[in-house]
Formats: structure tokens, sequence, C-alpha cells
């Protein structure tokens, strides 16, 4: 029952199609060749934000005139194929061009800063390593003193042993280069394993708490031991700085959610045995002081003891901030807690000698100024833009269902609430275009007042042409609070830290679109106006605009040639 | 503090007005000297060059931070002179004289003066710039931090025709960069809440349970401390000379009336300088803006008509509706006038609900320092707090999907044209 004439539509719309699929896939290929948009997580914006769906989908389906390939689109070739060169004007290009790259640098230099925080926080999680963190200034000393008295080692010991780590420590070193290497490597294959991790701390841990039990009787036997088990240490810790990475680049992987002084949910002790675990009496004792919830292997950090490799994780909770920051950010606290106090509570004399000075100033104003500041009105034009869209909204929806449901179906309260409302929106939109007008009148400076004769028109209107800009909201001049340390914004799971940031990204980007969507309805609409098509190039535009306009450019139409059958 | 709240009006003594302008200097960027004051008001030519280079300091500043662009500032000082006589300009500064001051030379110090202290209280000076050293933990919470759009001059891009799949493909890229943009963010949190986490206990403050990246970062790099210290102490005291500016700033006040007692008056015979718009200020522009009102105009007066023909149809339905009934049963059976009442007062506040929304005035405003406290150990505000950001994001984000909608919506109508009218071809939608 085919005519011939779709037949012919058929397999020339199977041109198309396939046209569009080779396309597709050259500029997949072009996609993996760029490093710079190979995406991270592929995953995607689907969920916590609620943004787009992943674009790589392809879906065939029947359509009306013969197949439809309709797929979601990543983007085409850059370099246009010269099959249809699909030109734009000058100006347009232009403007499109210069419009989207400025987003693009704006996210990519979001991007930069928060890649610059993130490797911030990804050194602090990683092992460290170099000089051991400062202690609070003159505890430590005494504390080391009285442990060391504590336990067995004679000061020659720890002198052979200082000397032994200081060689291993340039062994660790040298090998930097090849462990990150390795570390890379690593990166790739394995999983974040933090039993070895907390060996490790363990193993750091252990010289100034060695295990009395041990060293009662023979000395050298433990010096021994601890020697070979750290001679171990370089390898091992290059193995761990390549998985502390794969855990920092896998966030979705790990997210321990209990305390850090609770034992760690993978298998912790799973490397533990090999080694001698100590729980001397005395670390118990002096953890049991210092620490809030210590645990046996956990051991107070000290300065002037060798440095070791150890992770956040397993000794943050014992950093103790230097007394000299403390006394700073104290007197910091309180200080914002004056000014904050101040800000609350202004002094009316002072008011009242600013209002005077103003008004005495306003009263030398000598130019022929408008009554509004530039600045005021540009602040009230983009409110009442934003105005406009949410009463055009707000009208669709009360007039949603209005060709299904007719008057009658809906109730009496319905009905009555559906003229009220539209005639509050029609009350408001009269309120609005009155404000517009007087926002005219307020900053035009008006003409015929004396004095204005001799000031050129430059005064108010500049003195070259510009071009124009769009406002996607206010110029929010730093906000009239303070953005002190006062404020404070409590988080209770990194769900709900990642909920707010991915709305908050998602609320930007659909400001970047939105606006986008603005300059390319300016820019394509006209040209969609003004021409008749004729050649497949027209088309292709027409097909490409239409796509970028009405579906985001996720979707494509199928054009076919419905040629007159000979 | 105790040493200031000690002092009271009055036992300022004699040194009084030096003192509050070096405590005010303490607290503005630019640091100017007590001395430039007292010359300016005499309207010396030594203070000019510094009291020029002040206000643009303190506008640049202001500017930058209102378009968060990253343009570098005009480095010679005529240029800095047009920038700062075009800012005061469109903030509605009124004063011929020193729109007339000429760009070299030492003249109209004290003009300069009256301007900085115009400045100081129509931006509300050293409140503004008061913030605290930026930690890593710390987040904007406010519409207008991230991604600024810029609003790049158009004479900064490339010239010359592209093709539409070039900027079909430029559109996929940044789509690419969102999708980065988010799993940076996401790995972000996830790294900020591990060192929350991990820090628990090492307290500062009992409202704090944990180290700051900043603070973790002490002990990581011995270097950073003295570093931070120093940021922390200059922070310091600009805040110290805030507080006592503020405790002050009656004197300055009345000194600023003397000044304008003795105001320099108008020479007619100044040669007459032109305000020239500077580049970097094409946002302000007065020709934009009338363009900006004529589509709003447009867009309202379009919103307009329809709501008229709207109210007009329904009217006339809810007239006939009304008729018949009361034909038949002399009043209306189903909506009694307190319903009506009801109904309208629930209609009032929505609408009123509606203009509050896009007044960002609810908006939780500003730089927030994040912290963790785990589920049990929050306080009711707290979680308020947080629970009410995300409310307002998501409605935010409803709204801006549902503005989308919309233009796309308008775009399909007005190309519907095409995709029905063309001779020779059939149009197949994608979702058809």
């Amino acid at each position: 029952m085919i005519p011939l004439a779709s037949l012919r539509r058929f397999s020339l719309s199977l041109r198309f199609g396939w046209g569009d699929a080779s396309e597709q896939e050259l500029s997949s290929g072009s996609r993996a060749a760029g490093p710079e948009q190979q995406d991270p997580a592929e995953a995607g914006l689907g969920g916590g934000g609620g943004a787009p769906n992943g674009p790589r989908q392809f879906s065939r389906r029947a359509g009306a005139a013969g197949v439809c390939l309709c797929y979601k689109l990543p983007p085409p070739d850059p370099c246009p194929s010269p099959r249809t060169p699909a030109m734009l004007p000058a100006a347009c290009s232009h403007r499109l061009v210069t419009e989207i790259r400025a987003a693009l640098t704006a996210c990519q230099e979001k991007e930069k800063e928060l890649e610059q925080s993130l490797a911030r926080c990804r050194v602090l999680l990683q092992p460290w390593e170099g000089p051991s963190p400062p202690g609070p200034e003159p505890a430590p000393s005494t504390e080391t003193k009285s442990a060391f008295s504590e336990c067995e080692p004679t000061p020659k010991d720890l002198k052979e042993l200082e000397l032994l780590t200081q060689a291993l420590e340039k062994a660790l070193r040298v090998r930097k280069g090849i462990s990150q290497v390795q570390a890379k490597e690593n990166a790739s294959g394995g999983r974040a394993t933090t039993p070895l991790v907390t060996a490790q701390a363990d193993a750091g841990a252990r010289p100034r708490t060695s295990n009395p039990k041990a060293s009662v009787p023979t000395k050298p036997p433990a010096a021994s031991q601890r020697a070979k088990s750290r001679v171990k240490k370089p390898a091992r810790t290059s193995s761990n700085r390549g998985r502390a990475l794969t855990l920092a680049n896998q966030p979705h992987d790990s997210v321990p959610m209990e305390g850090p002084a609770q034992p760690c949910p993978l298998p912790p002790q799973g490397q533990v045995p090999e080694l001698p675990t100590p729980t001397p009496v005395s670390v118990l004792k002096e953890a049991g002081a210092t620490g809030p919830n210590p645990r046996p292997e956990q051991a107070k950090i000290q300065p002037g003891l060798a440095p070791e490799a150890f992770l956040l994780k397993d000794k943050g909770t014992q950093l103790q901030l230097p007394l000299s920051y403390k006394k700073i950010a104290s007197r910091n606290s309180s200080l914002w807690a004056q000014v904050q106090h101040l800000q609350s509570n202004p002094d009316p004399d002072v008011a009242a000698a600013k209002a005077r000075f103003l008004e005495r100033m306003k009263g030398t104003f000598d130019l022929p100024s408008p009554s509004l500041s530039l600045a005021k009105v540009q602040e009230e034009v983009s409110r009442l833009d934003q105005a406009c869209h949410i009463l055009t909204q707000h009208l669709e929806e009360t007039l949603e269902g209005d060709g299904e449901l007719s008057a009658a179906s809906l109730s009496w309260e319905q009905e009555y609430r559906r003229l009220v409302t539209l005639e509050g929106l029609q009350a408001a939109v009269k309120r609005h275009l009155l404000k517009l007008q007087e926002l005219r009148e307020g900053y035009r400076p008006s003409r015929d007042s004396a004095g204005s004769k001799d000031i050129p028109e430059e005064y108010y209107l500049g003195s070259r042409t510009v071009e124009n800009f769009t406002w996607d909201s206010p110029p929010c001049l730093g906000g009239k609070g303070l953005s002190g340390p006062t404020n404070r914004l409590v988080y209770s799971s990194v769900q709900e830290l990642q909920t707010m940031t991915a709305l908050k990204l998602h609320v930007t980007m659909l400001k970047q679109q939105i606006h986008l969507q603005k300059v390319m309805m300016e820019e394509f609409l006209p040209l969609v106006r003004s021409e008749t098509p004729a050649d497949p190039a027209q088309l292709a535009l027409y097909r490409a605009i239409h796509s970028q306009l009405c579906e985001a450019g996720e979707c494509f139409s199928v054009l076919v040639r419905d040629e007159p059958s000979v | 503090m105790g040493r200031l709240s000690g002092c009271r009006r009055g036992d300022w003594g004699p040194r009084a007005l030096p003192k509050a302008i070096a405590a005010l200097s303490r607290a503005l960027p630019g640091k100017p000297s007590p001395e430039t004051f007292r010359r300016a008001k005499f309207d010396l030519p030594e203070a000019v060059a510094e009291l020029w280079s002040l206000l643009f300091s303190l506008l640049w500043l202001i500017h930058q931070k209102g378009v968060g662009s990253r343009r570098e500032p005009p480095d010679a000082l005529e240029g800095q002179i047009h920038f700062v006589k075009w800012m005061l300009r469109c903030h509605g500064y009124g004063r011929h004289h020193f729109y007339h001051l000429p760009e070299v030379g030492s003249q109209g110090s004290c003009e300069l003066l009256l301007a900085f202290s115009w400045l100081l209280e129509y931006f509300n000076l050293p409140e503004r710039f008061l913030c605290c050293v930026h930690q890593v933990d710390d987040v904007w919470i406010c519409s207008c931090k991230d991604l600024p759009s810029y609003r790049v001059p158009l004479d900064l891009g490339p010239k010359g025709r592209v093709d539409i799949r070039y900027i079909q493909w430029l559109l996929g890229k940044l789509r690419f960069q969102w999708r980065s943009l988010y799993a940076s963010q996401q790995e972000q949190c996830n790294l900020l809440n591990k060192i929350h986490l991990y820090t628990r206990g090492c307290y500062l403050e009992e409202s704090i349970d944990h180290l700051s990246v900043l603070e973790t970062e002490l002990f990581r790099f011995s270097g950073s401390t003295k570093h931070l210290l120093q940021q922390l102490e200059s922070e310091n005291s600009c805040l110290e000379g805030f507080l006592e500016w503020k405790h002050m700033e009656l004197v300055y006040w009345q000194w600023m009336d003397t000044v304008l007692d003795t105001r320099p008056v108008d020479n007619p015979n100044t040669v007459k300088q032109d305000i020239i718009l500077p580049e970097i200020l094409e946002y302000c522009n007065p020709q934009y803006l009338t363009e900006e009102m004529d589509k709003i105009e447009k867009n309202l007066e379009a919103l307009s008509q329809r709501l008229q023909e709207a109210v007009n149809r329904h009217r006339a339905a809810w007239n006939t509706k009304v008729c018949g009934c009361s034909q038949r049963l002399q009043r209306l059976p189903e909506l009694s006038t307190i319903t009506m009442k009801e109904i309208q007062e629930a209609v009032g506040y929505e609408l009123a609900a509606l203009e509050q929304d896009w007044g960002v005035k609810s908006w939780p405003h500003g730089l927030h320092r994040l912290l963790f406290r785990q589920a049990g150990e929050l306080s009711s505000s707290e979680i308020h707090q947080m629970t009410r950001v995300i409310q307002i994001l998501r409605k935010e984000e409803a709204r801006l999907k549902k503005t989308l909608r919309s233009l796309q919506k308008e775009c399909h109508q007005e190309l519907a044209i095409l995709t029905q009218g063309l001779e020779g071809v059939i149009w197949v939608l994608p979702n058809s």
C-alpha cells in the first residue's frame, strides 16, 4: 500500500539519517581525542541536581514518513564538512561565538579555582610526611621527655634510630619519583585499601611507644626488629601514596560516616597481625590523658620525633592548633562579634549626622541630574524584567488545562479563583507598566530645565555607542550583609552538602543557559523569518536552529524532501 | 574592646579627628593618611593625587565585586580619573564642579574630599570592605557569585562567518564543561567533609568542632603558618580600625559639615571636561538601558493584552454561569460571599508571595563558613537554615527551568512556519 512517492521519501530520509550518523561518529571520535572534553563523572548531573540527562543515548524510532533517527546530540564536528556548509551571517556568528566563549571562559575559570582547592584538600588527605606538625609549643617537650623516661630504649638507641630514619628518609625522597609512577599505575588498577594505611601509621607511632614486654630483657632484638619493620617502609609508603591518590580520586567509593575514633568500616586489622601490635600501658595512659576518644594505637603527634608518614584520618583528631594561632583567631572572632553587634545597633547620632551631610550635599548638586541614578534604574529594570517573566509563568499556570477542562467541569470555587487570579495579574502588570514609565521619566533628565542647555548630551548618554549587554541579574554589590566568619552554614552529611552545591550549580547553569537561549533567539529567529528556504544548505541551517532553540541541542528533527514523483 | 567602649562622646580630646581618620584609613583598602584629609580641607594641591588614587581604588573594588569580571584596571591616571567620574555619574553624584576637574594638574582636592565622603555614605564603605580571610570551606550563598556571566564586549570576539555547526560544537563543549564542574564540585564536597570529619575534636571554639582546611594546612605546611598568621593579623587590625572608626565617626561627619561650609565655588572659567565613557562600564550604558526598557515594555504590553482577553473571556463565562444560576435559585448556591472573600484574600497572598520571590531579599546572602555537625548534634535553627537554603535553591531552580521551557515553547511557535510550511519538505520533529 505504500505509494511510490513515499518509498522514495523513505530512501531519502535514510540518506539524511545516515548522514547524521556519520556526523555523529565523526564527532564522537573527535571528542575522544580531546581530553578536555572527557567527562570525569559520566554518572552525570542526573543525580542530585536534576540536571540534563546524559547525552549519549541513541534512540531510533520509526517516524511518520520513514526512519526517524533521533539521537541525543553530542557536539558535532568542529570543522564543518564541505558537504553542507551552513554558514551564519557575520554579525550573528560574531555575537554567538563571543557569547558562548565567554560562558566557556567563566566555567573554565570556576573549574580552575575548584581544581586548586581540590588539590589542596587532596594533599591534606594523602599521607603526611616531612616535618611533623607543630604541636602545642611548650607542652610537648616535657611530655616527650616523660614518655621517653617511661620507655626502655636508651638515648643511644634513639640516636641510632634517628640516624636510620634519616637515611630511610633520604631513600624515600629518592624513590619518590618511582613511587609517583607507581601511584599512577596503582590508581588505574587498585582500589583504596585502608588497612595498609592504618598499619603504616602504627609503624610510625611505634618507636616511641615500644613494646615494654619485649624490651625489658632484650634490647637489641627489639631494636633490630624495629629496624626491619622500618626498612620495609619506603616501599609500603609508595604504595600507600598511590592508594591514597586513588582514594582521593574516587569520592563515591568511600564515605565513612562514623566518627574518626571508631574503627574503620573496611577490615582494619587485615595487615596488622604480621606486625606486633603494641598496646603498652604507658601509651594507653598518655593517650587517655590527651585524646578525646583515644584508640590504643593512636599516639599523640609530637615534634622532635622522626618524621613519619601518617594519614589525617588517623591522627586528625589529635592535632592541636599552635598557641599563637589560637590567640589571634580568638581575637579575630571576638572582633567580629563586636562588629556584628555594632551593625545591629547603629548609633542614631551618626546616622543623623550622615543624613544631614547627604542632604546638604544634594543641595549643592548642580547638574540637571535625573531623579534616579543610572545604577538604580539598572537595578529596577532587571527587577521588572524578572517580574514580567514570573507573571507570564503564573498566567500560563492559571490557564493550564483551559482547553480540556471546560468551564462547566470546574467547581465554583475553582472558577472564581481563576478569575480573581487573572484580575490580580492584570493589576500587577498595569502597576509594572506604570513603574516602567516612571523609570523612563526618572532617569532621563528634564531637557527643558534651566541650566541644561550648555551641558552636552554626553553627560547623560555617553559619547560613544556601545554594544548592548544582557543582564541576567542585577549586579550584586557585595550584599548589604557582612561576610564575616560569623555567617555559618551547618551541614550534617555529605549528601546534604552535595545536594546543596549541586542545586547551586544547576541554578547558575540554568541562568547561563537562559541567557544563551535569549541571545540565540535574538540572532536566529530573524534569520528564519527573513529568508525563504531553497537549497539543502538552508535546510541544514534550519534544522540546526530548530534543534538548538527548541530542544536545547539535544534532539534533531529529520527533514524529508518530498520530491514530486515523476 | 574595653578601651574603646570606655570612650564616650565628648571625651575624645583635641586630637579626635586625626585619630578617627587614622582609624578609618586602617579599615579601608587604600590606607589614606590623615594628613591628606587635612590638606584637602584647605584645597591644597598636595592631596590631589592621593585622593584620586584612593577614589579609584575604592570604586574599582566595588565595580569588580559587582560585575565579577577580571578585567585589568586602567593604569594611566587619566583612565582612572575617567573611570571614577563615570562611576560616580552612574550612581547619581551631581556636583558639576567635580566633573570639570582637570585630568592633569593639582586642582580640586577639596572637591575630591567631598566626593569621597559622599561615597563613604552612599556605598556604606568601610563595612563593605570588611571581609575575612578566605577559607577553602567557605561557600557563597549568593546568586551572583558563581559563574559570573561575563559581559564581554563584542570587539573581543573573533570576526568572520562561521558554520552553525561550530556554534553547536561550542555549545556541546559548554555542556561538558558544566558536567566536569559538577563532578569536581561533588568531589570537593566529599573531601571537605572528610577533612571536617577527621579533625573533629580539635576545636577552637565551642561552636566549631573541627578544623577548617586552612587550619589543617597549618600543620601540614609549617611555612603556611606565618602567612596565615599575617593575614589574620592584618584582618584584625582592619577590624580594630573599623571599630574605632565606628566609635568616632561622628567627629568626622561634624568636621565634614565645616568642610561643606567652606567648599569651593564653581569657577565658571574652568575648562569643560566631557565625561568619556570608559570601556569597562559599558553595562551601565543609558543606551543599553533604553533598549532594555523597550523590550520589557513590549513584553509587558503583550502580557497585558493576553490578560485582558483572558479576563474578558472568563468574566463573560462567569457571568453567564451566575446568571443562569440566579434565575433559577435567586442566589449563588455554591459560593457564599464569605468564601469569595476568602478566595480573594488567598489569591492576594499568593500574588504577593510571587512578587517577593523576585525581590532577592529572602536570599540568605553572603559568604558562609561550612561547618559539619552530625545529625544528632544539630540545633533546630541550624537544621532549619540548611533546609531553607536548599528550599530556596530548589524554588529558584524550578523557576528557571520553567523560564527556559517557556522560551523554548516560544521558539517552537515561532518556528512553526518552518516545521509546517516548507514546500517540498516534510519536517519530522524528534518527538513526533
